[in-house]
């Protein structure tokens, strides 16, 4: 079964997303002609399966191409406020200039949590006779 | 021994000649430019997938090109 599609109409994304689709079902094949504005699918239906049951196929192949097509649509219209709004999510997520210079002033010798101390020095000895008595 | 002619508007040479490194096992494949098409040559089928391979190997193409970026 062969299906002519016009890609003015159906762009090629959309074709090649929708054959994805069927590929577990079909066995397909693209061609276009030379000025590549007419693409050809060959449908060949997996493990022989009836007429009937393949138009049934070309009839689900159409819409889902349908669909692909409007999703490509959504997706290149949608493409630049998409990106302004991961743009501006990661932007926020940057720490503020005053951190920023925080961090380059601040000299790694201070340190202000004490955690170059030695254990011994901060909490002392254990005393020997600390034990439990029972 | 089949020929497929996978056009280059459609398919891309990466998705073909990863394809046939994945089937390289079952059969012998020569790949050659033409205009507007790239050629594949399929020889020495393995009898068990003798029916098959040619299609099976189309359908690795296209999944291949649509994986392709």
């Amino acid at each position: 079964m062969e299906i002519t599609l016009n890609s003015k109409i159906y762009p090629l994304e959309a074709i090649l997303n929708t054959c994805y689709t069927f590929i577990d079902r079909a066995y397909i094949f693209l061609d276009a002609n030379h000025r590549g504005n007419r693409i050809k699918i060959s449908l060949k239906g997996k493990n022989g399966i009836p007429r009937r049951q393949l138009k049934g196929l070309r009839g689900e192949f159409m819409n889902e191409l349908l669909h692909s097509a409007l999703r490509c649509a959504i997706n290149k219209n949608n493409k630049k406020i998409r990106e302004y709004i991961v743009g501006r999510a990661l932007y926020s997520a940057l720490p503020g200039p005053d951190l920023v210079m925080s961090e380059k002033t601040r000299d790694y010798q201070e340190d202000p949590l004490g955690i170059a101390i030695p254990w011994e020095e901060k909490y002392g000895r254990k005393k020997k006779d600390a034990r439990i008595k029972v | 021994m089949p020929v497929l002619k996978f056009n280059t508007r459609i398919y891309k040479k990466e998705a073909i000649q990863e394809t046939i490194s994945a089937y390289s096992s079952l059969a012998k494949f020569k790949i050659k430019d033409a205009k507007d098409y790239t050629e594949v040559k399929i020889d020495h089928i393995e009898s068990e997938f003798k029916n098959v391979l040619a299609d099976e190997f189309s359908n690795y193409v296209l999944g291949m090109t649509k994986k392709c970026p």
